[in-house]
């Protein structure tokens, strides 16, 4: 089991309930979407899972790391093994795609033949070769978000956790993406995609976690999973 | 050299506020150091007077020859004697007319020499202190042929106060001038750390540890205090010399007082940088 909540519940200071006893397990290698409206609690659940928030009950473990005993320097190390992607893509305007790649890999302090050779290669896994030495308000919203991925896959993590990664993006490019993600995980790599757009969950065929006012109301696949949102066709 | 690199760009995108936080660190440091430079010439001051330091033990009238050099030998079995001379009446009168100079026909006029034989005892470099001083002298005290000693306790003992006064008061300027030098650095470095809010959340998401992203704000801050240093102890040499062209005795700070100085305005300048970043990593959490 790479990733597993037990009866995780998060409630914040205003009373707010974001996340109500939710319970589930993600596999090595399984692609999964956590869908629901907004405010239903996806990105708090994905938040627990890079662990940048804590239950206010139950457990959170990613491998062998659990959310009531980790340490500062554990949760770095957690980081290195959970890629994160954003639907505003977190990029530094200021540094240029290959930069942008070359973070995580400074940050473990690899050397700088291996960072090059790393960044160079999933860049072009990504399909941005010929765009390295861009900056990102350079490039559409499709080659930002790859870039994104790139730099999350950089440091070949166990786990993509994905943030509404095409919500600024047109249905053809938000598409691309999505082919990215599978891809990338037929690499291996597990990947669960938070959004608001089941569309190409059903289309996929797989797991949907759905989730509404923090609780979990359905766990299935794709087309079985009951409810959900309009497709999103913007 | 990525960290390196890091905090020269910080410094660089601070511009106007680095410049500043320098002048206030360099300012601050300055007042630090002229303390500890009237603090090195007063010890250099308390030195001197050490080396002059003597017990003079006057002999009673009456001590023949033989006493006197039986009273010697007595006083240099006392380990810390390192050398003692004989002054007869006549010398010691000799000496007063020199020190009368063109007045010395007053002492024309006496009969007799009032003045007795004395010991001019000196104490080993080492046991030149106060306190070992007034021990000898007590022993000498003692001593059969001995009417009265002088050793000149009242102004070693005010000259050791003053020394010990102005570490005290080093201490507390130290205080202050570090408190200012923190809350100096640290702001400047918050200013840093605000405008690479992106970088660093984007650091610490992709599994940099605390000290990956601290470590380019530690060496600005490190740099902010270097610079500081250099510039107030340039400062202070350059006081120092205009001063020297009137008071040639004085001296500069000894090399373990600017090691100390150096390495004080270093400290501030990263505990000021490592309070602040640290406050920005944690309360971002």
């Amino acid at each position: 089991m790479l990733v597993k909540l037990e009866n995780v519940s998060k409630l914040y200071k205003e009373g707010t309930v974001a996340l109500d006893d939710i319970t589930l397990s993600l596999d090595k290698g399984e692609f999964a979407f956590i869908t629901g409206p907004s405010g239903a609690g996806k990105s708090t659940l994905l938040k627990m899972i890079y662990m940048d928030e804590f239950p206010s009950e139950g457990e959170v473990r990613v491998g062998t790391h659990k959310s009531s005993s980790i340490s500062r320097k554990e949760i770095a190390l957690l980081r290195r093994e959970v890629g994160v992607v954003f639907q505003e893509f977190k990029l530094l305007k200021e540094l240029t795609a290959f930069e942008n790649v070359v973070l995580p890999l400074r940050a473990v302090g690899r050397r700088e033949s291996s960072i090059r050779k790393r960044v160079n290669s999933v860049l072009y896994s990504v399909g941005l070769s010929s765009k390295r030495h861009q900056f990102p308000l350079k490039l559409s919203g499709g080659e930002q978000q790859r870039i994104a991925i790139a730099r999350a896959m950089a440091l070949r993590p166990s786990i993509l956790l994905a943030d509404e990664p095409t919500g600024n993006l047109d249905p053809v490019t938000a598409e691309q993406i999505f082919d990215l993600l599978v891809d990338i995980n037929r690499g291996g790599t597990s990947v669960l995609v938070a959004t608001h757009d089941i569309r190409h969950a059903e289309k996929l065929g797989k797991r949907v976690i759905r989730l509404e006012h923090g609780k979990m109301v359905d766990d299935g696949i794709g087309a079985t999973a009951e409810g959900g949102d309009q497709p999103c066709t913007t | 050299m990525y960290h390196l690199t890091q905090a020269v760009t910080g410094i660089k995108r601070a511009g106007f506020m680095s410049v500043a936080c320098i002048i206030i660190m360099t300012c601050t440091l300055l007042i630090f150091g002229i303390f500890l430079l009237a603090t090195a010439n007063l010890r250099e001051i308390l030195r001197f007077a050490h080396e002059k330091v003597e017990i003079v033990a006057f002999l009673e009238d009456g001590v023949s020859a033989a006493g006197a050099d039986s009273l010697e030998a007595e006083i240099k079995n006392i380990p810390f004697v390192e050398q003692i001379r004989h002054v007869s009446p006549t010398e010691a009168l000799e000496r007063l007319k020199t020190e009368f100079g063109t007045r010395s026909y007053i002492l024309d006029a006496l009969d007799d020499n009032p003045l007795p034989a004395s010991l001019e005892i000196v104490l080993k470099p080492q046991y030149r202190l106060k306190d070992r001083v007034i021990s000898v002298a007590e022993r000498i005290e003692q001593m059969k042929g001995v009417e009265d000693i002088s050793y000149g306790r009242g102004w070693i003992t005010i000259l050791e106060r003053m020394v010990r006064v102005f570490a005290l008061v080093d201490i507390a300027v130290g205080m202050v001038v570090g408190i200012a030098a923190v809350v100096t650095v640290s702001y400047t470095v918050r200013l840093t750390l605000f405008a690479r809010r992106d970088l660093i959340r984007v650091l610490k998401l992709v599994g940099a540890t605390d000290f990956f992203v601290m470590a380019p704000f530690i060496l600005e801050g490190l740099i902010h205090g270097a610079v500081s240093i250099v510039l107030s102890t340039g400062m202070l040499y350059l006081g120092f010399r205009v001063v020297d062209v009137k008071v040639p005795q004085a001296v500069f700070m000894p090399w373990g007082m600017i090691v100390f100085f150096a390495v004080f305005g270093i400290l501030v300048a990263v505990l000021g940088s490592w309070l602040s970043v640290r406050s920005f990593l944690w309360e971002k959490e």
